[in-house]
């Protein structure tokens, strides 16, 4: 059903956090400048007035814990599917309600991260973009599997109706069309 | 309490002085320097204010991220994100 895929690279370097930023919004590099909002996306604790104020909330809990070396981000997916289901729009609605959940389960816990909902032909899915550094604790994100999997825990007992698993196989997000 | 290690350089007089303080009081000089740094500490509160200092203010810029984020006018609303965008990259 509904899956939780982990992007394990390794986005080491200071470009990580720009490509995936403007990867999610999908937008063109040369107008990261414009005003956003509209768009189906939402920041947790970050500023989602344009990429780069959204790049800058992220670099600014990393200068201020010194902690900007090492990896940038974390990235996962979520794709959104019912077995009884009522098509892309329905799928949409359930996503736009998803993203809050899981934006302020991660906030709560001192992760900054973006949601960014994609449709891609009728497969809903959303992209998490989630700061390496703990801006409640001032440590770095280091046991990422456990970070999963409590996750996947949260999911299954809040969208029990999803039917959460876990897959490491990116290929798996276009396995559902409408 | 978690202990970490730092390398301190003095000059020789000083380390002379301060093993001789610490023959006197029959401890390790180690000892006598963290002692030392200790009462320095807790005399100078503005330096363990500056460790917490970082915190908060990244909480705070949490919190107004969030705040801002709500207000319901679009105009007021892309008006309060701006600028602190802008306090953001000066930060």
């Amino acid at each position: 059903m509904s899956l939780l895929i982990p992007i394990k690279r390794d986005y080491n370097n200071s470009y990580a956090l720009k490509n995936l930023v403007l990867y999610g919004l999908d937008i063109n590099k040369t107008k990261s400048h414009k005003v956003l909002l509209e768009g189906e996306f939402i920041g947790f604790g970050v500023n989602p007035y344009n990429a780069e104020t959204i790049i800058e909330s992220f670099n600014l809990t990393k200068r201020r814990y010194d902690k900007s070396d090492g990896k940038q981000v974390y990235h996962f997916v979520l794709s959104v599917y019912q077995q009884y289901d009522f098509g892309a729009e329905h799928r949409l609605d359930i996503a736009k309600t998803l993203i809050f959940d899981v934006g302020n389960y991660l906030l709560d816990k001192g992760f900054q991260n973006v949601g960014f909902i994609h449709n891609y032909f009728g497969n809903v899915h959303i992209h998490f973009v989630v700061n390496s550094v703990n801006a409640f604790t001032k440590l770095k994100l280091h046991n990422e599997n456990s970070f999963y999997f409590e996750l996947l825990g949260f999911l299954r007992e809040n969208w029990n109706n999803l039917g959460f698993s876990i897959s490491y196989n990116v290929d798996d997000l276009y396995g559902y069309y409408e | 309490m978690k202990q970490t290690s730092i390398i301190v350089r003095i000059d020789d007089v000083v380390k002379k002085s301060l093993e001789k303080k610490a023959e006197k009081d029959g401890l390790k000089t180690s000892k006598v320097i963290r002692d030392l740094i200790n009462d320095y500490i807790s005399d100078n509160k503005d330096l363990t204010y500056i460790i917490d200092k970082d915190k908060k203010v990244v909480k705070t810029f949490i919190e107004l991220n969030n705040v801002c984020s709500s207000i319901e006018d679009n105009h007021i609303r892309n008006e309060a994100l701006r600028l602190l965008g802008v306090l953001q990259c000066l930060y």
